[in-house]
């Protein structure tokens, strides 16, 4: 919105009235939410406390009226944000075209269902008179008027294309929107049924005696029962700023790039030393710099372990039970290997984890295989003393396990039966084991 | 579809079949009972790895199936590396790059010209190319997405392949030092 005109133009109470309303907190929020798919409800409730505060606002000043202009516009097949502007606009002779400001509301609010309003920017138009559809003057009192229209707009692209104007004004102002609201309403039975448009202004006579909150509440039933219907339709609501293209063809592309920029900035996370390029090409660049770089790493660590077991297939699964096999002299190397793999994958689960003992399945065994243990400890190389302990995870591996008790030697077994009924007592223990061996795992 | 938050449980599952990957690999080879290279080796790991990758997002995105799909139609021919199809290959190539090269030129509106677009164009072809199945995704949100998604479970994969590397290092090392 070029704001200076914004707040320069007008005359000072109206002046005072927008930038009160843009200035509460409800507005605030507005202003500051970032893209997010909310809730419907949510969004409904704040919308409705938004409208009450700027019609309070409003109220309060008197002489204004406001015009809430929500289009709803539609595309073809692609789901995205419903899109409204709500105009406010004072009289038609000192109304002024501003444009939505893209940083203030542009951050949208898509998706929202029920109520189908979308605010999106507050504009003054003189280019598109408000003819409000109703009008009603309200008690001395409160001094709001509120009404609601649909009108169509002349876009040929759209086809249920809808605009209400919310109006507020004195007493004296009435007379002038009424002439319009009549228009409105025709246009508006063109659009869509015209029992809707009878039913709206039926609606807005009944509410006539009410005050402004009711007032806001019934509009916003009004408008809501006018979007659900023109929501039954399959009807896509998108954003079109002013002086952009309406056409269905370029809302989809909008609604497209809308997708790719977001997705992308999830991808400006995920891969580091994203988040200083700005720009679609430098961010591809990177994206495809680092998947290159994992694929290569992907190949490399292959390569490794192809040549770290020289003699067959790199296999803990049937490694193991061949060396077994082989003899019981060679247990060790295996077992230490097994071990190895398992206190690896078992720190892993433990640094994502934090230090639930629950996932871990390494443990201690603190009874008879601790002799066992310190055998074992002796034999095998210092470096993997911890590791010698039996690991086991029984949840993560479940073949593993049945592997270990049907191809180990019977002290194996007994070991791993023993820690396996022994796993929730020693749980405590097995976590400041797993955080040591973690730390020996990093210094590595 | 998500991309996977739980990196945890995500790591396990791919583990889990990786080491059954392995495993049936290794039966293979031994019922082979040919003497392998390390290059071979590396390669059956690779594609283990690939697969288990793949099979542990659940089929779930576009990448993953495609993967699968590539290795199964190739894993027929695992051991006869088939040559000849490249020929009919490269023929189809050109006939989409014609297609493609038409079509644009019939299709594309302003938005798509420039420079600035040849370079997001030539850029978004190299991604397809490395995004396995990126070549039959339509549109290029679908292909972020996928990229997405893809990137998460790569390094997933990187991440439990550079422990178990290390874990079998170490036992080498074992191994040397008795």
């Amino acid at each position: 919105m070029d704001r200076a005109s914004f707040l320069a133009a007008p005359p000072p109470d109206f002046h005072y009235a927008d930038s009160a309303a843009l200035l509460d907190p409800a507005a605030a929020k507005w202003h500051h939410h970032p893209y997010h798919y909310h809730d419907v409800e949510q969004q409904q409730q704040r919308l409705q406390y938004n409208f009450h505060q700027q019609q309070q606002e409003v109220g309060s000043l008197g002489d204004d009226y406001m015009g809430c202009v929500l289009n709803g516009f539609h595309g073809d097949g692609v789901d995205g944000g419903l899109g409204e502007v709500v105009e406010m606009s004072r009289t038609p002779s000192s109304s002024i075209q501003l444009k939505p400001d893209p940083g203030f509301f542009a951050n949208g609010w898509p998706d929202f269902a029920p109520v189908g309003n979308h605010v999106y920017g507050i504009s003054r138009t003189s280019s598109c008179p408000p003819t409000a559809a109703e009008s009603s003057s309200p008690p001395a009192a409160a001094s709001v008027v509120d009404g609601s229209k649909k009108r169509k707009l002349d876009k040929p692209q759209q086809r249920n294309p809808k605009v209400v104007a919310v109006d507020e004004n004195g007493e004296s102002k009435t007379k002038k929107v009424k002439a319009g609201c009549g228009d409105g309403g025709d246009k508006k039975s063109s659009v869509s049924s015209s029992s809707s448009s009878s039913k709206n202004k039926n609606k807005n006579k009944n509410v006539k005696k009410e005050n402004s909150g009711a007032d806001s509440s019934s509009k916003e039933n009004n408008s809501s029962k006018v979007t659900h219907e023109v929501q039954k339709t399959d009807y896509i609501h998108v954003r079109a700023r002013r002086g952009q293209a309406t056409d269905s063809h370029s809302l989809a592309e909008r609604v497209r790039r809308e997708k790719i920029s977001e997705r992308m900035k999830y991808l400006q996370d995920l891969v580091p030393g994203c988040n200083k390029i700005t720009g679609k090409a430098g961010m591809l660049d990177e994206i495809i710099n680092y998947v290159q770089s994992l694929q290569r790493q992907v190949e490399f660590l292959s390569m490794k372990l192809a040549a770290v077991n020289p003699g067959m297939d790199f296999n803990i699964d049937s490694l193991f039970p061949k060396e077994v096999a082989a003899g019981g002299g060679n247990n060790f190397p295996a077992s230490s290997d097994m071990a190895a793999a398992y206190l690896h994958l078992n720190s892993l689960q433990q640094q994502l984890l934090g230090c639930s003992g629950l996932e871990m399945g390494m443990m201690m065994n603190p009874s008879s295989a601790a002799a066992d243990m310190g055998l074992r400890r002796t034999i095998s190389a210092p470096i993997t003393t911890p590791e010698t302990e039996t690991f086991i995870d029984s949840s993560c591996f479940p073949q593993q396990a049945s592997i270990w008790d049907a191809d180990l030697p019977s002290l194996y077994q007994v070991a791993f039966d023993q820690a396996r009924a022994a796993s929730f007592p020693s749980q405590q223990f097995a976590g400041s084991a797993g955080s040591s061996n973690l730390k020996m795992e990093m210094e590595m | 579809m998500r991309p996977p938050t739980n990196s945890t449980t995500f790591k396990r599952e791919f583990l889990k079949k990786w080491l059954l990957a392995l495993q049936l690999c290794n039966n293979h080879h031994n019922n082979n009972n040919n003497n392998n290279g390390v290059v071979e080796r590396k390669n059956t790991i690779k594609l283990s790895a690939e697969i288990a990758m793949a099979a542990a997002r659940n089929g779930a995105t576009c990448w993953s199936r495609a993967l699968i799909a590539k290795h199964s139609s190739s894993s027929s021919s695992l051991h006869n590396q088939t040559p000849p199809p490249r020929h009919s290959k490269k023929r189809v190539l050109r006939c989409k790059r014609i297609i493609r090269r038409s079509r644009r030129c019939i299709h594309h509106g302003p938005a798509a010209h420039g420079p600035a677009a040849a370079v997001m164009r030539r850029k978004t072809a190299v991604l397809r190319k490395l995004v396995p199945g990126g070549e039959l995704m339509g549109d290029e949100a679908s292909l972020i997405r996928e990229t997405l998604d893809y990137v998460t479970s790569l390094r997933a994969q990187v991440d439990v392949m550079r422990r178990l590397a290390r874990a079998s290092d170490r036992a080498a090392m074992c191994n040397a030092m008795k």
